[in-house]
This record gives C-alpha cells, sequence and structure tokens, in this order.
C-alpha cells in the first residue's frame, strides 16, 4: 500500500495530465455511433454508451485530480515535482510540479470538464468519438499548461491546446464556425508569437549568465531567482510587454479580444463553457505566474499601464456588451468585462489585490460556465440567439429562468455568492495600492500617485453597468408576457442540465458563503509573490506616504 | 430562557435562512402541497426572532441609558493582506430596536400575505422571497461593520428585486425591479468607494486599532467614533466631505432620497405586503439606520452634516409635493413614504440624532398599517388602485377605514399619536439647526395632514365612483391591522416619558449617537471645529403640550381642514377649475410629472449612454475588429496579388533574371564609379 502510494506520489503529476490522454485514445476503439444520427433525432444505443463513457471518464479524472486537494479528506496524495533533462543543450526540461495556485486552476479544470461533458450529452449528437476525443486532448494539455515548471515545457501546452480547440470549433460549431475557427486560431498564433520571442529573449539573456546552469534555462525556479538581477531593466520591461501582448490575447484584454465574441457564438455549449471556463485563464495563469511572478521590477514600473487597461477592459466592455442584440455575444463580453478585474486585481501589486485577481479566475470560471449553459439550453430549444426573439420565457421555463437569474445575480457580484469575494478584494486591494508611490519617488511620473485610486474607482462603475446588461437581458427574455411565436414550443430544462446547473449553483453558493476555503488553497502563493513588492514606505496609509515624500 | 435567547442572537437572520432552504428543496422536490406548511414554517421563524428580539429588549432595558453596552461578536470571513473581513453580530441599544421592529412587523405581515396571496400561483415562492428577505434584513441590522453591512445592503435589494419583480409577466412590474436595482447600485457604487475612501485614508489605523482591539473587526461600527477625527485629519476637510458624500450614496439610493428616489414610486408595482413591509417599514428605512451606525462620519464634519440635513428637507419636501397629485393610493403612500424618510434623514442631519430614528422606529409601525389598509381596499376592490375609481367604501369596510384614519392621522402628527411625537422631536432639531430647513419642513408637515386625508376622504368618505364590485374584508387580513393600529397610536408617547408613561424607557435616552467631542478636541486642539462640539444631544423628555407641538398640531390641523373642504363629502369648489389656473397648472404639471426625473434618467440612459455605448460597439465590430479583418484579408488579397508573378513560364523567369542581373550590374557599376 505504501508502495502504491509513493509511486503515486513520484508520477503523480504526469499521470493527471496522461489519464485525459489516455481515455482520447480509448474513445476512438468504441463500437462507432451510427450514421444515421443527426443533430435532432433519437439517440442510438452506441451514442449512449460514447457519452456514458465519457461521463465515466470526466468523473474519473476530476476525482483523481482531487486526490491532491489539500485540506480535505480528499487530499491523500502529495505530489512531487518531476524533472527530466529534455533538450539540455536549449535549457528544455520536462519539469512538472504543483502548488496552491496550480491546484485550483486544475481542479477548475477537471470539474468543469466534467460540467461540460454532462452538458456535451445533451447538446451533442453527432462525431461523438471524435468530438469527446478532443476535448479529453483538449483537458491534457490545460491541465499541462497548469502543471508545468519549464516555461518551454508550458508554451508546448499552452500551443498544444489550439489543435483541439480549433477542431471543436470548427466542426460542431454554428453558421460561421470557419472563420471563427480560424480567427480563433490566427489571433491565439499572433499572441504565440509574442510569447515565443519573450521565452526566446530570456533564454539568450540568461545564457551563461553568472550562476545559471544551460539546462536549468527555463526551470521556472531558475527563473524566480536569476532573472532579476541578470537581465537589465530595460530588456525586462520589453520581455514583460512581449509576454503581458500574448497572454492579454488569450485572456482577453481590448483591443485583443474581437476573436473571442465570435469563437464563443460558434462554439457548440459545451465547448463554450470550457472556452470561457478555464481557456481564459490561461491567459489569466500567465499573467500571474509569469509577467507579475518572475518580472517584479518590470510590473513597477509598467502596473500604471496595466491599470488603464483593466478600466478599459470593465469598462468599455461592459458598455459594448450592454447593446448586443446577440445573448451569448453579451455573455461573452461580460467575459471580457470580468477578465478586466484579474489585471486590475495584479496591477495593485499587492497581497489583497492577487488574492483578488486569483479568486475572480476561479469564480467567473464557475459562473460564466453555468452562464453558457444557460444560453446553451435557451439556444437548443429556439435555435435563435437573439434576445429580440425572445420574451416572457420566465413563465414557460422557470428553471432556466430561475437558475439564470440566479447565475446572473453571482456575476453581477452579489454578496454570499461566489464572485463578491474576489471583486471586493480587488477593489480593496487595487484602491489602497501604493504602487505608484514608489514612481513618485523615482522622480518620473510625479503625478500618477492617484492613477491607481482612480481606476479603482472607474472600474466600479463596472459594478453598475455590468446589473445594467444583466438584468436588462434578464428582463427581455425572461419577463413580459409569452409571445405568440414560443406559445406551447417551450419547454424547461431537462434532468441533465438542471444536474450541471445544480452542481455549478452548488459551488457558487458554497464558496460564496466560505471564500476563505478557496483562498486558503492558494493564499501562500500569492502571498509570496506580492512579498517580491515591497514598497519603501510599506504601509497603507496616505499620512505615511505624504511625510516619505516631504 | 432569556440567556438562550439573548446569547444566541445570531440565530435570528439564521431561521428564515432555515426556512427558506426547507420550503425551497421541499417544494423542487415536491414533498409537499399544502400552502399552510409554507406559511407556518415562515412565519415560525420570524416569531422565533421576535422572541429574541424582546429578550434583547428586556437586556437592554435592564440597563442604565447612560452607560449601555453593547456585545460584539466576529467571525473571521474572508483575509488577504491587511485586510480582514468579519462577519458577526452587534447587539446594541439600536439593533435591538431594529429587530423589533423588523421581527414584530415581517411577522404581521407575513400573516396578512396568506390572505392577500392565497390565490396566487407563486405562494411558496413568495413566502421563500419574504424569509429570504427576512434573512438579509436581519443581517443587516446586526452588523458588527460596514462591510457586513455593504453585504446584507446588497442582499436586501436583490430581494427587493424579486419581490418587485414577483408578478413578472407584467410589464411595469419587470420595468421596475430593474430600476429598482440599479438604482440601488448606482448608491451602492457610491458606498463601496466611500468605503475604499475612507479605508485608504485610515489603513494603517485600523491595522493598530485591530491589534489593540482583538475580538472587533475592520470598519467595526464602535470604531467609527475613533477612525472618522483620524480620516479628517488624514484627508483635510474637502476630501473627507467627499467621502461622507459618497457613502452617503448609499442610503440615498436605499432610502430614496433626492435625487436617487425614483424606483421607489415605480416599486409598488410589486404585490401590496412587499410594499408595507419593504418599501415602508424596514428596508428603506436602511438607508437611515446605516446613516446612524456611522454617524460619527457626519458629526465631525458640518459640510457633511449639511449635505445630509439638505438631502433630507427636499426629499421631504418634493416627496410631499408629489404625493399632493397622486391619485393611485398606492403610489401616494409610496410618496408620502418618501417624504417621511426625507424627514428621518433631516434629523440625521440637524443632530437630532434619536428623533431621525425614533420617528424611523414609529413610522414603520403606522405606514406598514397605511399600506396594508391600502392593500385590504385593493383586495376588495378587485385589484383596483386609482382613488377616482373608490369612495364610500368606510361602510364596507369598517376595520379597514377606521385603521386608516389611525394611521393618517399618526402620520400627519395630530392629537399625540405615535408620529406627532417623533415629527415634533425632528421639527425641534431643525430649528435649533437652520431656519430654512426647519421652514420647509413645516411646509412639508402641513402638505402631509392634507394629502394623507385627501387620501382618507377619497377612498373612503363621499359615494363609491368604482365598478367593480367590493367584497368584505378577510379576517386574516384584518388582524394585522388591529394589531398595527395599537402602536400606531400609543408608541410615541409610551416611549417619550410623558405622564402617564414617566417610568417606561425613554426611547432618546436609550438611543445616544456616538460621542465624538473628545476624540476630536484631542486631535485638533479645538481648532477647527470646535464650534461643531454640540453633539450631545440632551435627552428629550417630551410633554403633552410644548411650543413646537402646538405649532404641528396647528399645522397639521389647517392640513386636514384644507383637506376636508376640497376632498370631504361636501367640496367647496370645483378643483378641476381651480386647476387650470396657469400657475397652479403648472405648478401641476411639475408635480404629476415628479419633477421630472424620470425623464431626465430616461433621457441620460437613452440620449447619452446607450448612444456612448452603441458607438463603443460600433467602434469594437468595425474599428477593432476591422482592423482584424483587414488584416487577414490583406494577407490573402496580397497573396492572390503575388501568385500572379508564379507563371511558369520559362520566357517570363528569363527576362526577370536578365533584367535583374542588368539593374544589379548597373549598380555596381555606378557604385564603382
Amino acid at each position: 500500500m505504501a508502495d502504491v502510494l509513493s509511486f503515486f506520489n513520484q508520477y503523480y503529476l504526469s499521470i493527471l495530465i496522461l489519464l485525459p490522454l489516455l481515455f482520447a485514445l480509448i474513445i476512438p476503439f468504441l463500437p462507432d455511433q451510427p450514421a444515421s444520427d443527426s443533430q435532432d433525432g433519437p439517440e442510438s444505443k452506441q451514442a449512449k454508451g460514447i457519452h456514458t463513457f465519457a461521463v465515466l471518464a470526466s468523473v474519473l479524472i476530476h476525482l483523481f485530480a482531487m486526490l491532491s486537494w489539500t485540506g480535505s479528506w480528499f487530499g491523500v496524495i502529495t505530489p512531487k515535482e518531476e524533472l527530466y533533462h529534455w533538450l539540455p543543450s536549449f535549457g528544455i526540461s520536462y519539469a512538472l510540479g504543483t502548488d496552491g495556485l496550480s491546484q485550483i486552476m486544475v481542479i477548475l479544470t477537471t470539474f468543469l470538464l466534467t460540467m461540460s461533458v454532462v452538458a456535451s450529452t445533451v447538446y451533442i449528437k453527432t462525431r461523438l468519438k471524435l468530438y469527446y476525443s478532443m476535448l479529453f486532448i483538449l483537458t491534457s494539455s490545460l491541465l499541462g499548461v497548469f502543471l508545468a515548471r519549464d516555461a518551454f515545457l508550458f508554451l508546448l501546452f499552452y500551443e498544444l491546446e489550439l489543435i483541439p480547440m480549433y477542431l471543436l470549433i470548427a466542426i460542431w460549431g454554428g453558421p460561421r464556425r470557419d472563420y471563427a475557427s480560424m480567427k480563433f486560431v490566427l489571433y491565439t498564433l499572433f499572441g504565440s508569437v509574442f510569447l515565443i520571442a519573450g521565452i526566446l529573449a530570456i533564454f539568450f539573456y540568461l545564457d551563461g549568465a553568472k550562476g545559471v546552469e544551460t539546462s536549468e534555462i527555463f526551470l521556472f525556479k531558475t527563473l524566480d531567482t536569476h532573472l532579476v538581477g541578470t537581465i537589465p531593466l530595460l530588456a525586462q520591461l520589453w520581455i514583460f510587454s512581449a509576454l503581458f501582448i500574448g497572454f492579454s490575447v488569450k485572456l482577453p484584454v481590448v483591443p485583443f479580444h474581437t476573436w473571442l465574441p465570435d469563437a464563443h457564438v460558434e462554439a457548440p455549449t459545451p465547448v463554450s463553457m470550457l472556452l470561457a471556463g478555464i481557456l481564459l485563464k490561461m491567459g489569466a495563469y500567465g499573467l500571474v505566474r509569469f509577467c507579475f511572478g518572475f518580472f517584479p521590477e518590470a510590473a513597477v514600473s509598467l502596473a500604471p499601464a496595466v491599470a488603464v487597461l483593466a478600466v478599459i477592459n470593465i469598462v468599455y466592455t461592459a458598455g459594448v456588451a450592454l447593446v448586443q442584440t446577440d445573448l451569448k455575444k453579451l455573455i461573452a463580453y461580460s467575459s471580457v468585462s470580468h477578465m478586466g478585474f484579474v489585471i486590475l486585481g495584479l496591477a495593485a501589486l499587492n497581497t489583497t489585490g492577487f488574492n483578488g485577481a486569483v479568486f475572480v479566475m476561479f469564480s467567473h470560471g464557475i459562473v460564466s460556465a453555468a452562464l453558457f449553459m444557460c444560453v446553451g439550453s435557451l439556444y437548443h430549444r429556439t435555435h435563435t440567439r437573439m434576445i429580440a426573439d425572445y420574451g416572457g420565457f420566465g413563465s414557460v421555463s422557470p428553471t432556466i429562468f430561475y437558475f439564470f437569474m440566479f447565475m446572473s445575480m453571482a456575476s453581477l457580484g452579489l454578496p454570499l455568492l461566489i464572485s463578491f469575494a474576489g471583486e471586493s478584494l480587488v477593489f480593496y486591494g487595487s484602491f489602497t495600492s501604493n504602487a505608484f508611490h514608489t514612481l513618485i519617488q523615482l522622480g518620473k511620473l510625479g503625478s500618477w500617485q492617484w492613477t491607481m485610486q482612480a481606476a479603482a474607482g472607474f472600474s466600479a462603475l463596472g459594478i453598475v453597468i455590468g446589473a445594467a446588461y444583466l438584468l436588462w437581458m434578464l428582463q427581455r427574455v425572461f419577463f413580459g408576457p409569452l409571445s405568440e411565436r414560443w406559445q406551447g414550443k417551450m419547454t424547461d430544462a431537462n434532468r441533465s442540465e438542471v444536474l450541471v446547473l445544480a452542481t455549478l449553483a452548488l459551488f457558487v453558493i458554497a464558496y460564496g458563503f466560505a471564500p476563505k476555503f478557496l483562498t486558503h488553497q492558494y493564499e501562500d502563493v500569492v502571498d509570496k509573490m506580492a512579498t517580491q513588492y515591497q514598497f519603501p514606505d510599506g504601509k497603507y496609509t496616505l499620512s505615511s506616504t505624504k511625510e516619505g515624500r516631504e | 430562557m432569556q440567556y438562550y435567547f439573548l446569547n444566541n442572537i445570531w440565530m435570528v437572520p439564521v431561521y428564515p435562512l432555515i426556512a427558506a432552504v426547507i420550503i425551497l428543496i421541499c417544494r423542487s422536490l415536491d414533498l409537499y402541497r399544502s400552502k399552510e406548511i409554507s406559511m407556518g414554517l415562515v412565519v415560525g421563524s420570524t416569531f422565533l426572532g421576535f422572541l429574541h428580539a424582546v429578550a434583547a429588549c428586556f437586556w437592554l432595558f435592564a440597563q442604565d441609558p447612560a452607560h449601555t453596552v453593547f456585545v460584539e461578536k466576529n467571525l473571521e470571513w474572508l483575509h488577504a493582506g491587511p485586510f480582514t473581513f468579519s462577519i458577526g453580530y452587534l447587539l446594541d441599544s439600536m439593533s435591538v430596536m431594529m429587530l423589533v421592529v423588523v421581527t414584530f412587523i415581517s411577522m404581521l405581515i407575513q400573516i396578512y400575505t396568506h390572505g392577500y396571496m392565497e390565490k396566487d400561483p407563486g405562494y411558496s415562492k413568495f413566502y421563500v422571497y419574504l424569509a429570504l428577505f427576512n434573512f438579509s434584513m436581519l443581517g443587516l441590522v446586526l452588523s458588527t461593520n460596514l462591510f457586513q453591512m455593504y453585504i446584507f445592503w446588497e442582499l436586501v435589494g436583490v430581494c427587493s428585486y424579486l419581490l418587485i419583480g414577483f408578478w413578472f409577466t407584467r410589464p411595469a412590474a419587470a420595468k421596475a425591479c430593474v430600476k429598482a436595482f440599479l438604482m440601488n447600485r448606482v448608491g451602492d457604487f457610491g458606498l463601496l468607494l466611500g468605503i475604499l475612501g475612507f479605508l485608504y485614508c485610515s489603513m494603517g489605523w485600523w491595522q493598530s486599532y485591530l491589534s489593540h482591539n482583538p475580538g472587533t473587526s475592520l470598519l467595526s461600527f464602535h470604531a467609527f467614533a475613533l477612525a472618522a477625527p483620524h480620516v479628517l485629519v488624514v484627508a483635510g476637510p474637502g476630501l473627507f466631505t467627499l467621502i461622507a458624500f459618497l457613502i452617503l450614496m448609499g442610503p440615498m439610493a436605499k432610502s430614496a432620497q433626492v435625487p436617487l428616489h425614483t424606483w421607489l414610486p415605480d416599486a409598488m408595482e410589486g404585490p401590496t405586503p412587499i410594499s408595507a413591509l419593504i418599501h415602508a417599514a424596514t428596508m428603506v428605512a436602511a438607508g437611515i439606520y446605516l446613516v446612524g451606525r456611522v454617524y460619527p462620519i457626519f458629526q465631525v464634519s458640518p459640510s457633511a452634516t449639511a449635505i445630509v440635513a439638505v438631502v433630507g428637507a427636499l426629499t421631504a419636501f418634493i416627496g410631499a409635493t408629489i404625493a399632493l397629485t397622486q391619485t393611485d393610493i398606492k403610489k401616494a403612500l409610496a410618496y408620502s413614504t418618501m417624504s417621511q424618510l426625507g424627514f428621518m434623514m433631516t434629523a440625521m442631519g440637524v443632530g437630532a440624532f434619536a428623533a431621525g430614528l425614533f420617528h424611523l422606529f414609529t413610522h414603520a409601525f403606522f405606514k406598514a398599517m397605511l399600506f396594508l389598509c391600502s392593500g385590504s381596499v385593493i383586495h376588495a376592490c378587485e385589484d383596483e388602485q386609482d382613488m377616482r375609481n373608490m369612495g364610500g367604501l368606510w361602510s364596507k369596510l369598517p376595520i379597514t377605514a377606521w385603521t386608516y384614519l389611525i394611521g393618517t392621522i399618526a402620520i400627519s402628527g395630530l392629537i399625540w399619536f405615535s408620529g406627532f411625537w417623533s415629527k415634533d422631536m425632528i421639527l425641534e432639531g431643525a430649528k435649533e439647526y437652520a431656519t430654512p430647513i426647519f421652514a420647509l419642513l413645516v411646509l412639508t408637515a402641513f402638505m402631509t395632514a392634507f394629502y394623507m386625508f385627501r387620501t382618507f376622504f377619497l377612498t373612503f368618505t363621499g359615494s363609491y365612483r368604482g365598478s367593480a364590485h367590493v367584497h368584505h374584508e378577510s379576517k386574516v387580513m384584518v388582524y394585522p391591522l388591529v394589531v398595527l393600529a395599537v402602536p400606531s397610536i400609543v408608541i410615541g408617547a409610551m416611549l417619550s416619558g410623558v405622564a402617564p408613561f414617566e417610568h417606561w424607557p425613554v426611547f432618546a435616552a436609550y438611543i445616544q449617537p456616538p460621542d465624538v467631542t473628545p476624540v476630536v478636541m484631542g486631535m485638533l486642539h479645538g481648532s477647527t471645529i470646535a464650534g461643531h462640539g454640540a453633539v450631545h444631544e440632551t435627552v428629550h423628555h417630551g410633554a403633552w403640550i410644548s411650543e413646537i407641538g402646538l405649532l404641528s398640531l396647528g399645522i397639521g390641523l389647517a392640513g386636514v381642514a384644507l383637506a376636508f373642504l376640497l376632498y370631504g363629502p361636501k367640496p367647496i369648489m370645483n378643483l378641476e377649475q381651480f386647476k387650470q389656473k396657469p400657475v397652479i397648472a403648472s405648478l401641476n404639471r411639475l408635480f404629476s410629472r415628479k419633477w421630472y426625473f424620470d425623464e431626465l434618467y430616461a433621457g441620460f440612459v437613452e440620449k447619452v449612454y446607450l448612444v456612448f455605448a452603441k458607438a463603443s460597439a460600433r467602434f469594437d465590430s468595425g474599428s477593432i475588429d476591422g482592423l482584424v479583418n483587414w488584416t487577414g484579408r490583406s494577407v490573402s488579397s496580397s497573396g492572390a496579388a503575388l501568385k500572379e508573378l508564379q507563371t511558369g513560364r520559362v520566357q517570363t523567369y528569363i527576362a526577370v533574371i536578365f533584367y535583374a542581373i542588368l539593374v544589379l550590374s548597373l549598380l555596381f557599376i555606378y557604385s564603382l564609379l
């Protein structure tokens, strides 16, 4: 028994990444679905079998991932770091590791995978085997991204995700799927150019530097200890910017966001759930891990710009969301808006802001997946996404209505639901941030002092506009009398949909009531990250900074 | 027994939450169908809360009013960096007062609801919402700190949204609930920024305070008397006033103060029990309660106080003027609520702290009763709300008419009913503060008596003008009216220390504003705000006859007389002709169009913000995405153009090579020269 446990401890991370891949390889050997299966027809026995297999596999993956969830009765495994030198002369190794931050992203991935697979049993009817294989390959690459401890390996997994995602949108997508999937791939590759440039630059700067082994250049621990001090500040600024742009595409940050509404609108519902739930978080994770984790000096200098981008993200896209006529686009823009809170929290450069940013990453994952599920359930029944076509569904589809309303409330940051804690931390962190006081003491940019406060203040407008677009949407979709068009045609959520939405709702309530259980998982990681940002006047009062200036 | 109720006072909000969860689960699994179980669970949970509140009352009154103690217990809710957010319960005179009001009135209204909603298909859902509201409201009342209050503050807002939109298939209700939520969000936006600004200026102070006082919490209400002067010093008077104003925005939206008031009248689209409970007695008073909780912020800054007083007085006045013209009985009552909330807010501004909360207390009883009366009338008249189609209902609905009359007398501040005492105290405070505000309030008091009796005469006297068949009053709806009539008559006098109640606890003695004077004096050496040191309110022992009392009685009687002459059984003049006169007509238009606030906001949203948002959306899909698509297209079109060069004909290639070599060799020769 002890041997088994130690084996799992040793290879847990690799197994976790390979497990979905294994399922992806098994699925092609399942019995074929009859060619007669169409989107609307009854399901064949084989199709049911494939669905069942996928659900069981995803649950298994989730349970396996839960084995390392510390602080619960599940957490029996303490995974060890894995390190194999792969191409030593280029500094590339296969290094895996985990910490609180990776942990919650892994759990989010596997959890949303399960949700998405259950949703797929309702919404996906054609070419199931290919579909599920792609879904599981996608999961593998996502897990790889969050568990990689080598910058190059990270990049590899980061790019690997493109292939299954492209196919998922291009094969099972809506009418404009070719355009949307191509745009998604090209746009992301555009971002990757910057990522590769940044990561290569790191290699050239660190190669041959004092105390750095060539074979270990890309390891996170090397970057953590040797990056600052070895690379000149100006180069750090450039690398930071390149990485930031790269991750901005995925997050997305305005103006690199226009792929997202298209991809979301065309992607099938379960894929939208994953796309909003986790794929965007890869960008956020990259920002936390790389930009703000390894480049503190550059981050301090560029934080004002990041804060400004955050405000634009939050307020501008919320305004754009308000006037969308397509329900799915509205939710997609709301995702962009919420990602603004992540970068606002990061720009604060303090513990509270970082905590809040990571919390928003997690909470948005759950809430946006649920919102896309709600949209999907409407689309599945009406075959239209135009808000103007809807109206008065509250009386005929009460279950969808109440879940949609509940998730909208969660999304607009209602207290005691999951998003509130994260957004509060971001606001409190950014408003009390003194990230810009350092700049004042540097003698540059003296007027930046109130920028962070102003940024936080403007972002708070997001809570008004956010409420506006969600409530207005609810009003137009569900309130009022049911129009003639849908009389007798609309049905309520079926059992699988209720299962998915209720499970997500449960987590929305649980972490809303007790956010501590989530922050406990990752706070040591971000706290450590935030200690890099010790400002000369570390006190959080206006008076002390005033004195400091005189 | 008493100790059990006292020590477990945190259970008060938890009972209704449990009731809500039980109903929710059982109803969605269809475990029971009987309506009475839903009602029983919710009423029972509130009744338990009421027992706690009574126990707390005994605990409070056993203390010496000059030295009341408070109990504060906190649990860490979230921790990050220097911030530790706590949730807990605070037991002091203010929270005890609110607990009594909320649990008592909630309970009666929940009983009343059984009669009102009996035939509604959403009966159990309604009780779930009521229970959730109780949870949020009681959580708000027991909050120990501003952060916790913000949590429950938003939750009562969402309950209000759900309940206004209860009949969401009606477009008006759908609009009203969204409007209410958004208007409150605007207020919350200010409140959030105010809290952030306040914290920004005092983070270091809080850290040292918390380390010296374990067991308290960040933004704890009982530390505000110390924190506010500190923030004033750090921020300076200008910035401090801004912070105070931002914090005030929250109460302004929640308590329907000008200019964030427009949601309250529209909220009357909700079922009437909701109008009585949430939009008259409890939730809308939460704004006043919050101002009372963070009172030191306003105490230390004269300009902040002035803002509160002016906002309150304007609200009182504007609300009353609009109420003059309303024909919908619930709308008229809604504007009167707004006006009365204005009175309370003014009281907070003029330094009459106890008076404001006393008015909150008495108003809750008689306004809840008035709304329940209107509900009884509407129910009897088959959902008719227009007073022009009522009249002469006295004979059909005697108990409703009597209780409505009692409520009308109370709100008008007549013959020593409960409203008289609290309004009296407010007028006294305003008189000491500034004459214009006092004058405005007196004028408003006159209008209050007038429009309230106008509604009374229009509804209950004269002859019936409607077409609907009038039903009789339902018993379950009448009992709460009778129960509420008692405090509406006597509670004011009982808690004012007048004979024969001189041995009863005096409200103003227990509800005292926090004492900031010593801190302010110590910090500022009496320099800047010494003139404002008079924050000690003398405990008001009411008298049956006083100068102000006589004045308000006279004013009130004048209002009643005018209403009687114009709307009574024998009107002395034709009002329609009177309304045609030029000045009157324009005033009438201004009042009946509600001072054009709605038009202003709708104009801003439609003509400014939506236009801007649409422009952003066009920019987004046109410019940003246009650039992206242009890049893609230009790559493929340039590829298409370049592919023409690849002809596959050898002659072309040789010609290109020949000319290229020619050009290059010419260049080479040229460089040699």
